[in-house]
């Protein structure tokens, strides 16, 4: 099956690479299905809804760019989830890509999570963490950092 | 919405495996109690709501493929 997307053109869909988030994405909470499109020779990834087209995040490793970054799965997320083993958990975390790649930020405080063995994913808002909305990702040329003061 | 009057230390059932309990009300606030099981999820709605809109900005790249790869490049060789 193919699907029409407005950013990565004709896409082929392998059902065994669908992810299925039971709860949705918050303020997505309609469209459960996505593909996980890794870009090239680059950090980045697209989540693609196969339900809608239009449809279409940005998103990173957080491990690529915060090799300590670490939080634990709550007991709900566990179970919506299935359960996975260590091994078989997956993480993203949605980016915010505006026009200049040097500024984009991520979202530390609530990874997209998944179960290799069973597809099922979700987004874990994570409670009482350090981690905000907005980390940078990469650090800012030193005349910007000063406008930044 | 359904909405019910309760005086301290009274409790809420929802279903019957999830219970909310008034524990303490002062003039800025209430104090509730939550009884739930594991597999329900409890949050407070505004990290929800932080979510959604945070969510909203990684919408719709504004960079093309192209053109985010060729800035990456750039940024990654500097």
């Amino acid at each position: 099956m193919f699907i029409q997307t407005s950013f990565l053109g004709e896409m082929a869909i392998n059902e065994e690479e669908v992810l299925t988030f039971g709860s949705g994405i918050p303020g997505f909470a309609d469209f459960k299905r996505y593909m996980i499109v890794p870009l090239e020779d680059s950090p980045f990834y697209y989540v693609q809804s196969v339900e809608e087209g239009s449809l279409v995040f940005v998103a990173v490793s957080p491990f690529d760019f915060f090799p300590e970054y670490s939080f634990t799965l709550p007991e709900h997320a566990m179970k919506e989830l299935g359960e996975p083993t260590f091994e078989n958990v997956r993480v993203l975390n949605l980016a915010t890509v505006k026009d200049n790649v040097q500024h984009a930020t991520v979202n530390l405080a609530a990874p997209i999570v998944w179960n290799t063995a069973s597809r099922a994913a979700a987004q874990v808002i994570l409670q009482d963490t350090a981690y905000t909305t907005r980390h940078r990702l990469f650090p800012l040329s030193p005349v910007e950092a000063k406008e930044e003061i | 919405m359904l909405v019910l009057s309760r005086k301290k230390g009274e409790t809420i059932m929802i279903g019957s495996d999830i219970e909310l309990t008034v524990l303490e009300v002062s003039a800025d606030g209430v104090r509730i109690g939550i009884t739930a099981p594991k597999e329900v999820g409890v949050l407070r709605k505004e990290l929800y709501l932080t979510t959604a809109t945070s969510n909203q900005e990684s919408l719709k790249p504004e960079l093309s493929i192209a053109e985010l790869t060729k800035q990456y490049k750039i940024l990654k060789n500097k």
